[in-house]
């Protein structure tokens, strides 16, 4: 099996981002996380024209990536106690799969919220300001602090299963 | 083990502990990935267009023995993948291997009209005055100045939206739809089958079977592919625009259709008079 340059190309901006949030579940920082996604893909290319039969390039660089992370833990700690290892809850390999790529869509729309409302909402939400010091520093109200906070989880939240509900809900 | 990895709270809670903006973001990313893998950054140098020597060789042939005849038209033949080529109005292509485009000396004169097939990405040169327009064996794509893809075989067209807004009117059934950055429409003209994809949405119309399909789309979009399909004026209130709506049917009256979408979504579509 080979792998042309346009499919790679292809390949990476499909899984890029959802590779990604799989290694954060390892990694838990976003820099190391990117990291190993960019090595995998760098062995991926070295290895594209000596591949053996793959019957799918997602669960194989699903699997890449993991192991990836697992030996950069390794290495970074040559005794890891076993609490150390990272929870995986058991999830199989099709539930990590959905994880990510439900993941995946979530970081894009906080890409996508207006501005003045993902810092709002990320001030709250990921650097767990009150709503009364997030008012105080940007000058709103407190009302309209908790108001974007709200739509930003509002939308993160509703597009998502959105299109299933009418009818099979 | 549960469902519970599922619960999108929790997903949303994952997600944001960690989020940084310009971060995890595939183009970045390649831009990067292109400093180790030099291979992926420059797009192979154009060895281009024989054919457009041949022509204008037979273009010299003929005054040479005193015929006047100006050919009225340009091919360009790609024959390597990312042969890249500015056109008079100074738009942008990038043509894959086998890839053909031609277009008229007078090219952007009153319209800038290009034919094409194989497969070619588009960065049009704004001009609100001169619509862009691409023609392919089944399709027609009308731009003012954005970026897209467009896949053209003899009986299909693929067109991928980068940026902007771009018409794309199928020849039959001849709905003209507006599709903007992110989405997909793949169109079969031996079963007139036209597939919408965008990032959260869903649409297929087929003019064969005269079947819909909806999945999560905007209700103006529903509306605007129900009144060319049944060839009706339909009346959509403002507020109900951005309703999001998903079912399919297949031989279904347009007065059926719109009496389900009014019963499932609390709207107030109507047929005008």
């Amino acid at each position: 099996m080979q792998i042309s340059k346009k499919q790679f190309s292809v390949y990476y901006h499909n899984y890029y981002r959802q590779l990604c949030l799989h290694a954060l579940h390892f990694m838990n920082d976003a820099d190391e996380a990117e990291d190993v996604v960019q090595e995998t893909f760098v062995s991926l290319w070295d290895k594209r024209e000596h591949l053996k039969t793959i019957k799918s390039i997602k669960a194989y660089l699903y699997t890449a990536v993991r192991n990836n992370c697992l030996t950069k833990i390794r290495d970074a700690k040559p005794t890891t106690s076993l609490e150390e290892l990272p929870n995986q809850d058991f999830l199989s390999q099709d539930e990590q799969m959905e994880r990510a790529e439900m993941e995946a869509r979530i970081w894009k729309m906080i890409d996508e919220l207006p501005e003045r409302r993902r810092e709002i909402f990320l001030m709250a939400k990921r650097d767990g300001m009150r709503y009364k010091d997030i008012a105080e520093q940007t000058g709103l109200t407190v009302k309209t602090v908790e108001n974007h906070v709200l739509r930003a989880m509002q939308s993160l939240r509703a597009k998502d299963f959105k299109a299933y509900l009418f009818f099979f809900a | 083990m549960t469902d519970n990895f599922k619960h999108i709270d929790k997903r949303i809670e994952f997600v944001t502990k960690h989020y940084k903006p310009n971060t995890f973001d595939s183009k970045e990313g390649w831009k990067k990935l292109s400093t180790s893998i030099p291979e992926l950054g420059k797009p192979q140098r154009v060895r281009l267009f024989p054919l457009i020597a041949a022509a204008a060789a037979i273009a010299v042939l003929i005054i040479g023995i005193g015929i006047l005849f100006t050919s009225s038209s340009e091919t360009l033949v790609a024959k390597t993948d990312n042969t890249v080529f500015m056109l008079p109005d100074s738009s942008r292509i990038n043509m894959q291997k086998g890839a053909e485009l031609e277009y008229e000396k007078d090219f952007d004169k009153v319209e800038r009209r290009v034919s094409m097939t194989g497969e070619i990405s588009f960065a049009v040169a704004r001009d609100e005055e001169k619509p862009f327009i691409v023609t392919t064996p089944t399709a027609e794509v009308r731009v003012l100045g954005t970026e897209f893809t467009v896949e053209a075989g003899e009986n299909e067209t693929r067109l991928n939206v980068a940026s902007g807004k771009v018409q794309f009117t199928p020849d039959s059934p001849a709905i003209p739809l507006l599709c903007t950055a992110g989405m997909i429409v793949h169109y079969t003209a031996e079963n007139e089958n036209v597939k919408v994809t965008s990032p959260d949405a869903m649409m297929e119309i087929n003019g064969k079977s005269k079947s819909l399909t909806f999945n999560n789309a905007q209700l103006k979009e529903v509306v605007l592919v129900l009144s060319h399909f049944y060839n009706v004026k339909l009346e959509l209130p403002e507020e109900e625009a951005t309703l999001t709506f998903t079912s399919s049917f297949t031989q279904k009256s347009v007065i059926e259709i719109i009496n389900i979408i009014n019963l499932t979504l609390d709207t107030h579509v109507k047929i005008e008079n």
